[in-house]
């Protein structure tokens, strides 16, 4: 009680020198004067007059770890958020206690109350439904009039432990048929709630992949019938680009994951230094990354690292799930139980030392030619290649690509390939880096164009 | 009432902490041992956080997870329902305006004056102009919120964390944090008048309306990741952003 009368006196003190009423007017004028917020544009005003595009950064890797910057998106704030669903597809599946909170397969749909195309839409390497480039693409697509439904990577832990067929993701044939049941029964729960007049298919990252052997798969099965299937930032050979993001972690930590601690330290620290005012260290603020960019605390090589961390943790996450649920013994011991009390930390050590390639060569490739003797490594590669499908591609219309010249993902070479193979159906852009500048009015007005030409 | 709830959840947590001890035959070593030279040097430091009681604390992890999804969450989902947005920005302002009390009180023992002072004209403007905290109006013109507890005075003063302790209902935390939470609540308690402590809408209020706030407020998800290291991950970052929030007042 003390304490707050001190407070209250204090407080009458400091102002002493304004009548006391004056100075709460000043505050409240000053408060409704605060500068205004930058005008978004409305998902109306895009399709109005085609937007100029004006993606304003020009180094990749900070395109990719910022993407657009908060003042030039759309404002979809009047939109509904997608809800959340659970799909359990192998009820007998024995799921060990350590994964004791998943119970199914977990997906969001964000359907029009009217008849519509439905769109699925399949996330890239370790994504869900809920990460930030499923729910720009959901909500650019439903206020453009189309249904959608948002389904995790088959490389994310959920995905494997609830859908994968055989616990051995990656291989685009073999995540295209668990992706494939998936939907069939998705699209039955669908129709008992909305009217679809016809589907589509589009797949972002790793995911644009799976779209296109999903697609395929769809042609000879013939349940869904995508009548437009569009591939967004693919890339053109999966093992070279697994390879390539996977390199990016190197570039500020010479000595690999062993760098990690000091690299993430002094990373927040350069992020925690940029906004002196602001006392809280607050990484959701959207504006902090792009502050800490145009303020040079963030340099090429210590993005790249970000953006290799990131990809080397999707990578943990797939190969350690997989590993438990196939009982492998690649990383946790095939004889144990994986529970909640079990200590993970030499297991963390290990797989965080594990690469996609450690595991391409030393698991995926074994086990798939256990299983098919006749198969060589060089193949299982070679079906990773958009090229592998090149007659497919071609005698296709209905299938779109969209990419940026300055893709991380993409090799020297690899960018003009990938245009040349999807030919007439292809949408450029001459910077974003890897899914850097989706949300920008001009990138959603192409998007949308493609599918309802 | 309240009290019998905090028995039952203590006794549950209690009871799934001692339950979970079944023998296991010896491991048959994985292809990728972290016993191979390899990775034996390496092994166990990656994102290491001081932790002797792992087990337990991933228990109560665990205890946290499940209260979250069958009650916190569907609570709060009514909440969200039920309550225009304007209105639970409103309450989590006043919340959050109580609580600069304790904002002013740590910036006072961390002798900073700057905050001590922002702290004060922020209560002051966001009690009277902002009609008892529920609008934020110090934040609009300039004056941030400054966010300070006795966790990190004691930080401040060059206290280390000591073990990590996840608690039952709060989450992450350690030893230094811990003691500075009760201290905080102790502060708090003795601050407020008795009288008004002891009326009805104030329990109503702290004890309905603030978990409910404090958790919608909250934005994160167990297991949204989807990582089987989420207790790991979790540890070590919530670890090093509360070091890195302390190193970072320490330089102002």
């Amino acid at each position: 009680m003390p304490h707050l009368r001190l407070v209250i006196q204090s407080h009458m003190h400091l102002k002493h020198s304004l009548p006391y009423i004056t100075s709460l007017c000043l505050l409240l004028v000053a408060a409704c004067t605060a500068p205004p917020q930058p005008k978004l544009l409305t998902p109306q005003q895009i399709y109005s007059s085609p937007p100029a595009y004006n993606y304003p950064i020009n180094n990749p890797y900070a395109a990719t770890v910022i993407g657009v910057p908060p003042g030039m998106k759309v404002d979809y704030s009047a939109l509904p958020t997608p809800i959340d669903k659970t799909l359990v597809l192998f009820k007998d599946r024995f799921i060990p206690e350590g994964f004791w909170y998943e119970h199914g397969l977990q997906y969001s749909e964000l359907l029009q109350p009217k008849p519509a195309a439905l769109i699925y839409i399949i996330a890239g390497t370790g994504a869900d439904s809920h990460s930030g480039t499923m729910l720009t693409i959901a909500d650019m697509l439903y206020s453009a009039g189309f249904s959608v439904v948002l389904l995790p990577s088959p490389t994310h832990p959920n995905f494997i432990i609830n859908a994968s067929g055989n616990f051995l993701p990656g291989r685009p044939s073999q995540d295209a048929q668990d992706i494939y049941r998936v939907m069939k029964r998705i699209d039955q729960q669908v129709a008992l709630s909305t009217k679809v007049s016809h589907r589509m298919l589009i797949g972002y990252s790793l995911g644009a992949i799976d779209a296109l052997y999903t697609a395929k798969l769809d042609n000879e099965q013939k349940s869904l019938n995508f009548s437009k299937v569009l591939l967004i930032n693919p890339p053109l050979d999966l093992y070279s680009s697994m390879q390539t993001i996977d390199n990016l972690l190197y570039r500020s930590m010479p000595n690999g994951i062993s760098d990690a601690d000091r690299f993430i330290k002094s990373t927040v620290q350069r992020l925690s230094s940029v906004e002196q005012s602001n006392d809280a260290l607050d990484f959701t603020n959207e504006r902090l990354l792009i502050d800490a960019y145009t303020e040079y605390k963030l340099g090429d090589n210590r993005l790249a690292t970000i953006i290799g961390i990131n990809f080397r943790l999707a990578a943990v996450n797939m190969i350690f799930t997989a590993d438990v649920m196939g009982r492998d013994g690649y990383i946790f011991p095939k004889n144990q139980e994986f529970t909640t009390g079990a200590s993970l930390n030499n297991y963390l050590g290990v797989a965080l030392r594990t690469r996609f390639k450690d595991y391409f060569d030393q698991i995926y490739t074994e086990k798939y030619r256990a299983a098919d003797s006749s198969l060589t490594k060089q193949e299982l590669i070679a079906e990773g290649n958009l090229e592998f499908l090149a007659k497919y591609i071609t005698q296709h219309k209905e299938i779109g690509m969209l990419t940026n010249a300055d893709d991380i993902m993409l090799a020297p070479g690899e960018y003009d390939r990938l245009v040349r193979l999807f030919g007439k159906n292809v949408i450029t852009f001459p910077n974003g880096g890897h899914l850097g500048n989706l949300a920008l009015p001009a990138v959603t007005y192409r998007i949308v164009k493609f599918l309802k030409q | 009432m309240l009290n019998s709830l905090h028995i039952s959840i203590l006794l549950a947590v209690l009871s799934s902490l001692f339950s979970c001890s079944a023998e296991q035959e010896p491991p048959i070593p994985p292809t990728r041992h972290f016993t191979d030279p390899a990775f034996k040097a390496y092994a166990d430091q990656e994102f290491a956080v001081y932790d002797p009681a792992e087990g337990v604390n991933k228990q109560i992890y665990k205890f946290n997870a499940e209260l979250d999804e069958y009650i916190l969450l569907p609570v709060v989902n009514s909440y969200i329902f039920i309550t225009p947005k304007f209105v639970r920005t409103g309450i989590s302002n006043f919340f959050l305006n109580v609580g600069e009390v304790t904002n002013f009180a740590n910036s006072v023992l961390q002798i900073n004056i700057r905050k001590a002072d922002i702290t004060l004209i922020r209560f002051a403007v966001n009690t009277t102009a902002g009609l008892l905290g529920t609008f934020d109006i110090a934040t609009s013109i300039g004056l941030n919120r400054q966010t300070e507890d006795f966790g990190k005075t004691l930080g401040h003063w060059g206290a280390g964390p000591g073990a990590y302790i996840v608690l039952p209902l709060l989450g992450p935390s350690n030893v230094r944090d811990t003691v500075g939470k009760i201290v905080d609540y102790g502060t708090f308690v003795f601050i407020i008048p008795k009288h008004i402590q002891n009326s009805g809408p104030y329990e109503v209020v702290a004890y309905g309306l603030q978990p409910i706030d404090l958790r919608y407020s909250n934005s994160f998800r167990y297991y949204s990741y989807g990582s089987p290291f989420e207790y790991e991950f979790v540890r070590y970052i919530s670890t090093q952003l509360r070091t890195a929030q302390i190193e970072k007042e320490k330089k102002e």
